[in-house]
């Protein structure tokens, strides 16, 4: 099992959740976050002055997949994120040890 | 929470309905039919368990035979009883008044155990108003809502419901609402998947031809029809619109793709409704299919496939434009306008006002005349024509009028549409029953995306639409908007276009095609030299894009010979506009910047070949003293520079430089890489400082990137000293940083150093495509000297789980060695299925053979790698001893097994 965690722009949210379910993916977690890349932030004119944003606000979904499924879903949500413009964003894919259902107590890829 | 009896009973019947229909060896029609008993078996457990929570709730007291107070009601799929393995099952839970507190005690024993089963529950517990307002506010529910169904419960909720919905539901501003939305994801839906860039992987359910055209199709009947909730769609279709022949059709079609789909969902496991490449082999054996021939099962398997689908398209198309109410429709017609003789068009599209048994056949070419983009064939007119078919098979197919006729039209610029529309309705079948025999033809791999039909008709409207002149795309499409604008050659290569490919299936079509072409225009009565021309360009239609993909082009005697059999200017060019089409239409991978680069090279000396004649290309010697003249007068003008090409330099290293590469390559990119030259002997100085001079050599590599911007092709140079593994390190290295490697040249400079020249695509971020060159260069120098392990790291890669799997056939390694190609080299030919670093697997073998590679040239044939490799042995010769060559064959196939 694996987790991906996925950094996107905000107004991609729905976007990629689509794409998510049309893959069948069950469930996600979706936090709002900030951050920065490469590009160390932009600069924004506020009032007529200049000043570095550093911190960028950015939206992270995490699913659990099965391995199986990693590339689809990682190829699914590229297609669905990508504008070509800097900052899209990052996909990592993390290794899962176990998953627990609480309410069944089932584990293992049955309780993704 | 333990499953009670009826539970039970479902998991067990879920469980022999799978191994009955969908196993391997099961009794049962191979899935079809399954949605229907699946369906059923889940309307006997809602009611079993009713039964159960009755005598639970009720006991054996009077309230019984009315529990329960609500009613438990199919939407959507499950309305229409139609249940793949994985459908998600759309269950309401409908009561009379609002909803009772205690709503959760009610609905969790019935839905919880479906749940913890593993079914997809769309669930709900609403009142009636609740359910008729949601269906006037949301579209979606409204089509959910029109394949309402009773399961089971307390009957008069039910009825009541369905009196409310009828009632509502199909008055004229929510019918209105309701179609114009449909009209909406109707376009959205073309938009997506339009292109055809789905057709390989076909779309079962969102797709062109999907089962959303069926639903589509069930919904507009229902409000056009009874205007009236109950009957199942199929019914309603049968009953007011469709005739028998009609109706059967699409019932087989629909079968057929619930059939698959359920396999599908079998054999992934999940509700999946996208027939990924590596699924379709076993899909095909699944669902029943075998080999027929040449044909291999799984494409009997795609070609019934895609004609389920475009028959149901076609279907769904033509009913939608006719049947629409008339609001809908383009207000611009007033009346039936007279469009020409027996044709008529009017708001449901164009129709015959003769019959074509009893007037004139022509009409039944005449009407496709008149096809447009917004004209198409109306409901009644492809009955018509269906209706026709053997008059068109025995009459018409022979008579030249009409073959006449069919030849304006394709000339006319606008075939296109015609075609299209001729396809659709099947009279492209029978007018040309060659084609029509081919029509269906899928090629299982990832190369070709449509079948033969279809193809052919996109690399027609590929050759119309370079008669619009919006292509501004630097050396891109512009020599073929030139050529098309000739309009002598149109005809021949129109005509070409539609037999190119009529003779698939089977071994060398082309060859097979040519004939059948002759035949058939022969005896449509078009002029013998015309008909040879075409005959010509159909057996040839592979020539120049194979040629320009796997030769030599630098190579004087490849492109004489091309030209021979080419004979003249004007097959040149026809052949030329002919493999743009052909290649274009067949699919993303079998046109990029880099074959259109090649192809263009290759005509450009072709042609001037054959417009000055054989001989009167320079002798390469001549040639030499010119490009060397050349070479000197641009290095004097750098005397300016700060750093100058000092003239004795130059002329060291113009005496190092080999044949081949002066005649090659042009001077000012000889100057480049006399630049690079001097780098070299720079950081090789640095090197000997603290190295002696055979160490200090390993490893120094200097490398110069450029592209041209908008072409997707970058020039790599690498210079350094000859030393073993330097080729096989840069193939290595360019493939763990996913750079695609097109061509290759080294050049030996001297004794001693080594130019080679690599065409490759972009990287993959071409915003910081220097940083990126940049560390290509340090991977070189790591891998020379032992601090980056190449085998160890492209394995890595392999194996990650974001490698690609394998798609499409996996096929056998072939290998050859031919010594007649050229009279310089021996040419290796390795045909494989790609995969990361196979280049590099290849160039390591021959390395440790001791074999030097001079060019290599990588082309796709379909979907595999097909590399050619211009070599000598370790003396500096052509490989001529055959058990040395058996050798090679044997450890490169060795190499790549597995």
């Amino acid at each position: 099992m694996k987790k991906i965690e996925i950094i996107i722009r905000p107004f991609k949210t729905d976007d990629v959740k689509k794409a998510l379910t049309d893959l069948d993916i069950k469930g996600m977690t979706v936090s709002e976050v900030k951050g920065f890349g490469r590009q160390r932030g932009h600069k924004e004119v506020y009032r007529g002055a200049e000043y570095q944003v550093d911190f960028v606000s950015k939206v992270k979904i995490e699913v659990v997949v099965d391995d199986a499924q990693v590339k689809q879903v990682v190829d699914t949500v590229v297609a669905a994120a990508r504008t070509g413009q800097i900052g899209d964003g990052k996909i990592f894919v993390v290794p899962v040890e176990e998953t627990i259902r609480i309410r069944t107590g089932e584990t293992g890829v049955a309780a993704i | 929470m333990p499953l009670s009896p009826a539970g039970k009973a479902l998991a067990a019947g879920r469980k022999s309905l799978v191994s009955s229909y969908l196993e391997p060896g099961g009794a049962l029609a191979r899935g079809r039919g399954f949605d229907r008993a699946h369906a059923d078996l889940l309307d006997w457990y809602l009611a079993s368990r009713l039964d159960e929570l009755r005598s639970q709730v009720c006991g054996a007291s009077d309230l019984a035979p009315d529990w329960p107070p609500y009613a438990v009601v199919a939407v959507g799929g499950f309305g229409r009883r139609e249940l793949c393995l994985h459908s998600d099952i759309d269950l309401l839970l409908i009561n009379p008044g609002d909803i009772p507190a205690e709503a959760l005690d009610v609905a969790q024993p019935l839905f919880l155990p479906l749940w913890d089963m593993g079914y997809d529950l769309g669930h709900g517990f609403r009142s009636i108003d609740d359910c008729v307002d949601l269906a006037l506010k949301d579209n979606q529910v409204l089509a959910s809502f029109l394949d309402l169904r009773f399961v089971a419960g307390n009957r008069v909720v039910y009825a009541e419901l369905a009196a409310r919905l009828n009632a509502k539901l199909f008055g004229k501003r929510v019918r209105r609402n309701f179609l114009g939305w449909l009209e909406n994801q109707r376009q959205a839906r073309l938009e997506r998947f339009g292109d055809g860039s789905t057709l390989i992987e076909p779309q079962l359910k969102e797709g062109i031809g999907g089962l959303r055209d069926y639903h589509l199709l069930a919904w507009l009947a229902r409000f056009l029809g009874p205007a009236a909730l109950g009957a199942p769609a199929m019914d309603v279709l049968k009953r007011f619109f469709l005739r028998n022949d009609e109706f059967k059709n699409l019932e087989n079609a629909v079968g057929f793709l619930l059939q698959v789909r359920t396999s599908l969902h079998h054999i992934s496991g999940r509700r999946s409704d996208t027939l990924y490449l590596d699924l379709q082999p076993e899909l095909a054996a699944r669902v029943g299919f075998q080999a027929a021939g040449h044909r291999p099962a799984v494409e009997v398997f795609l070609g019934e496939l895609h004609r389920a689908m475009s028959d149901l398209k076609a279907l769904s198309s033509a009913f939608w434009r006719s049947h629409r109410p008339a609001w809908a429709k383009a207000a611009a017609l007033v009346g039936p306008q007279f469009v020409a003789l027996g044709v008529r068009l009017d708001a449901e599209g164009l129709s015959f006002d003769e019959d074509p048994a009893t007037a004139d056949p022509l009409v039944l070419l005449r009407i496709f005349e008149q096809c447009s983009p917004d004209a198409a064939l109306s409901w009644e007119a492809r009955r018509v024509v269906a209706a026709n078919a053997v008059l068109i098979r025995k009459v018409l197919s022979r008579d030249s009028r009409a073959f006449a006729l069919f030849e304006s039209i394709l000339g006319s610029g606008r075939a296109y549409p015609a075609l299209d529309q001729m396809l659709e309705a099947g009279f492209l079948a029978t007018f040309i029953p060659d084609f029509g025999r081919v029509q269906d033809c899928v090629q299982f791999d990832a190369y070709h995306t449509y079948p033969v039909g279809r193809h052919t008709l996109v690399a027609i409207r590929y050759l119309e639409s370079l008669a619009e002149e919006d292509n501004g795309k630097p050396g891109g499409l512009s020599p073929f908007v030139e050529l098309w604008a000739e309009q002598g050659l149109r005809r021949r290569v129109l005509l070409a276009a539609l037999f190119h490919d009529i003779g698939k299936g089977g071994l060398e079509h082309e060859v097979k095609g040519a004939a059948l072409a002759t035949t058939i225009l022969a005896r449509c009565g078009v002029e013998r030299a015309v008909v040879d021309d075409v005959a010509f360009l159909v057996r040839q239609h592979l020539l120049l894009a194979d040629t320009a993909a796997r030769r030599d082009l630098s190579d004087e005697s490849v492109v004489v010979g091309c030209a021979n059999r080419v004979e003249t200017v004007e097959r040149l060019k026809m052949l030329y506009l002919l493999s743009y089409a052909d290649s274009r239409a067949t699919g993303a991978k079998a046109w990029s910047d880099w074959k259109a680069r090649l192809l263009s090279e290759l005509y450009a000396k072709a042609l001037r070949v054959l417009q000055a004649g054989v001989f009167s290309a320079p002798l390469a010697a001549q040639a030499m003293l010119k490009k060397r003249d050349s070479i000197r007068s641009l290095a004097k003008k750098t005397q300016k520079d700060p750093e100058p090409l000092g003239s004795e330099f130059v002329e060291k290293w113009l005496d190092r430089m080999p044949s081949r590469y002066m005649l090659s390559v042009a001077a000012p990119d000889v100057i480049r890489h006399l630049r690079l030259i001097k780098d070299l002997e720079k950081s090789l100085a640095e090197a000997e400082v603290r190295l002696s001079k055979a160490r200090a050599e390993r490893g120094v590599v200097v490398m110069d990137a450029r592209t041209e911007p908008g072409a997707g092709i970058w020039e790599l140079v690498f210079a350094a000293r000859r030393q073993p593994g330097l080729f096989a390190a840069i193939t290595g290295v360019l493939a763990l940083h996913d750079i695609n490697i097109f061509s290759a040249n080294t050049f030996l400079w001297g004794e001693g150093t080594v130019v080679a020249v690599f065409q490759v695509s972009d990287p993959p971020d071409p915003l910081y495509a220097h940083e990126y060159f940049a560390k290509v260069r340090f991977s070189v120098k790591y891998a020379l000297t032992g601090k980056l392990s190449l085998d160890y790291r492209l394995d890595k890669k392999r194996d990650s789980l974001l490698a690609a799997t394998s798609r499409g056939p996996a096929t056998p390694v072939q290998a050859k060695i031919d010594n007649t190609v050229t009279d310089f080299y021996s040419v290796i030919e390795v045909r494989a299925d790609d995969r990361i670093g196979l280049l590099y697997e290849l160039a390591r073998c021959l390395e440790q053979l001791n074999i030097d590679v001079h060019i290599a040239k990588i082309a796709t044939d379909h979907d595999r790698a097909m590399d050619f490799f211009y070599v000598r042995d370790a003396f500096g010769q052509k490989i001529e001893d055959s058990a040395q060559a058996e050798e090679i064959i044997h450890a490169l196939t060795h190499r790549l097994r597995g």
